[in-house]
């Protein structure tokens, strides 16, 4: 059954893409993940054009977010105070995001600048996440004791000024790095149309040493609002917001999450991190593939659009 | 092919008949100089819906003659050609940098038919000369596209590459198609053309265009316009997207908020 996209423009499978939504639904309930960053590039190997699968990408990701949020709202798991740090840095980096990606529409280059932002990043994030499942996996084996991270040890991020005092969080930090996490997660969303959880939620970890109770939710709130915005300003500057699609890939997506959640619950998570891990890096490669490899015909073409 | 559509179609070909027969009588109405033609279409708009995975256009016609009309040696011979509306097209081409395809070198081309579909009975070089076929645009080769950008810099052979580019995306894509079988004759005069209008169509004016040959000239020519539009819902949805981009965005993220929260409700598990 065929379904026309009204603005894509284009008919696709109706069954297909509600299967999509729930493969990449299933697997961000399995890993907990946004699920973003499989999915646009599926979108863009089915054909549906890259400017409309990032923006509508970005569109589904405010509703598989708004059930997790809702969720961590409740057990108390969303620092609002870092939450809005991080988003003053969102909303500077979705609208620079919005405003490139129209830039390097007109110049023919946003194809290929959405598939090198997703080679370098899901590169860097699936080789880290690899060799650290693979070294926990090694060292549980031998039987040693994993040292936890101490939250109370210095890096130089607390050498920085602007320090601001996060209750919920039980943090005493610089405004700027969080803010510039904020800004890298808004520009990310507005280029590669994901939520960005997979940069995020390490850097809160790993730098600003976030307690892990209030990581995830902080981050949903965080992803919920730039996800909601990058969708409003790709509407209005680039019109590439389709909610048919949208439609689909949300309805697929919910159900799909809830078998995957189940599925989930079976696995280690050093396992699922390598699993997570080795699919990140087979999509990375594919894209990849395609950048160098010669295209059959080296000539394309692109309808200018016309001012509405 | 599914019922409906098979219905459609019987539809489609009865109503034909039908408008054939009424140019047929229409044949004995006044006198006529010379060779005109009678033409009709089967649709003068094509509607956009939800199911649209594309339209087949059906032109058909006749050719008047009265008895002053001398004979033709090689009878006659029907164009069709149907244009789209004129858009400007980007034509790029990819050069390896550091073992990345990028584009490089860009060629814009002002108006472009959005799409271009050239019919005819026979094979175009049989149906007239040269320059006759360059002088109408009868060809897919034959069009001359405006350039907006770098023509003074880029050299003829170059510009032919770009052309020939533009022609072959457009094929790949079924927008562009030349077929010298597309029109068939029922009789000595009455003929028709079946057009395939893919599900990638641009919207907009369309313009059919039927040309009529004898011995190599032109005898007559007759231009029906028709559109293609979406409906309903995508009507709806692309209209509001396009003219009202905010308020569009701003309902995209609340359905997105009310399906969420609404899929939170149905599957709580605690």
């Amino acid at each position: 059954m065929q379904i026309y996209l009204p603005i894509a423009e284009l008919p696709v499978n109706f069954f297909l893409v509600l299967f999509m939504g729930g493969g990449v639904g299933f697997l961000s309930g399995m890993f907990g993940v946004g699920g973003g960053f499989l999915m646009t590039p599926l979108l863009i190997f089915y054909g549906i054009p890259p400017a409309v699968a990032v923006a509508t990408e970005a569109n589904q990701i405010v509703a598989s977010s708004v059930s997790g949020a809702i969720v961590h709202w409740r057990r108390r798991g969303v620092d609002f105070k870092l939450g809005l740090v991080l988003l003053a840095g969102g909303v500077f980096g979705s609208v620079v995001g919005v405003w490139l990606f129209k830039l390097l529409r007109s110049l023919g280059q946003v194809d290929l600048i959405i598939s090198l932002s997703y080679v370098v990043f899901l590169g860097i994030i699936g080789g880290l996440m690899l060799f650290e499942s693979l070294r926990l996996m090694f060292r549980s084996r031998g039987g040693k004791v994993i040292p936890i991270r101490r939250p109370g040890q210095h890096t130089w991020i607390h050498g920085l000024p602007f320090k601001m005092r996060f209750h919920r969080s039980k943090l005493y930090v610089s405004a700027i790095p969080i803010v510039a996490i904020g800004a890298l997660v808004g520009v990310l969303a507005a280029i590669m149309g994901v939520g960005g959880g997979f940069i995020m939620v390490p850097a809160m970890i790993y730098l600003l040493r976030v307690p892990t109770n209030v990581v995830i939710g902080t981050s949903l709130f965080q992803i919920l609002v730039v996800t909601a915005l990058v969708t409003i300003l790709h509407a209005t500057s680039n019109q590439t917001v389709d909610v048919v699609l949208a439609l689909l890939l949300m309805a697929g997506g919910v159900i799909g999450a809830q078998f995957g959640a189940r599925a989930g619950q079976g696995l280690k998570a050093e396992h699922l991190r390598a699993l997570l891990a080795i699919m990140v890096l087979l999509v990375c490669s594919r894209l990849a593939y395609n950048l160098v490899v010669q295209p059959d015909d080296l000539f394309s073409i692109s309808f200018v659009a016309e001012a509405h | 092919m599914t019922w409906a559509r098979i219905i459609k179609r019987l539809q489609q070909i009865s109503i034909c008949r039908l408008i054939l027969l009424s140019l047929l009588l229409l044949n004995w109405a006044g006198p006529v100089r010379a060779e005109s033609l009678v033409t009709g279409i089967s649709d003068n708009t094509i509607a956009i819906s939800s199911n649209f995975t594309g339209a087949e256009l059906v032109l058909f016609g006749t050719v008047e003659r009265d008895a002053q009309t001398i004979a033709r040696r090689q009878g006659y011979d029907i164009v069709v050609i149907v244009r789209g509306p004129q858009q400007a097209v980007t034509v790029r081409r990819k050069e390896s940098i550091v073992g990345v395809w990028v584009n490089r070198q860009s060629w814009t081309f002002d108006d472009a038919y959005g799409f271009l579909a050239i019919l005819s009975n026979r094979p175009l070089s049989d149906i007239a000369s040269e320059n006759t076929l360059d002088s109408f645009a009868i060809g897919l080769t034959r069009q001359d596209f405006e350039f907006s950008n770098g023509e003074a810099t880029f050299s003829t052979a170059t510009r032919l590459e770009f052309s020939n580019a533009l022609l072959r995306q457009m094929q790949s894509r079924e927008l562009y198609i030349q077929n010298e079988a597309g029109v068939e004759f029922l009789s000595n005069a009455l003929f028709t053309a079946r057009i395939a209008v893919p599900a990638y169509v641009p919207v907009g004016g369309f313009e059919a265009e039927i040309m009529l040959f004898g011995d190599g000239a032109l005898l007559s020519r007759q231009q029906v316009s028709l559109e293609v539009r979406k409906t309903g819902f995508e009507q709806l949805t692309f209209s509001l997207a396009t003219q009202q981009p905010l308020l569009y965005g701003i309902l995209a993220v609340i359905l997105a908020v009310v399906s969420g929260w609404l899929a939170s409700i149905m599957f709580k598990r605690d």
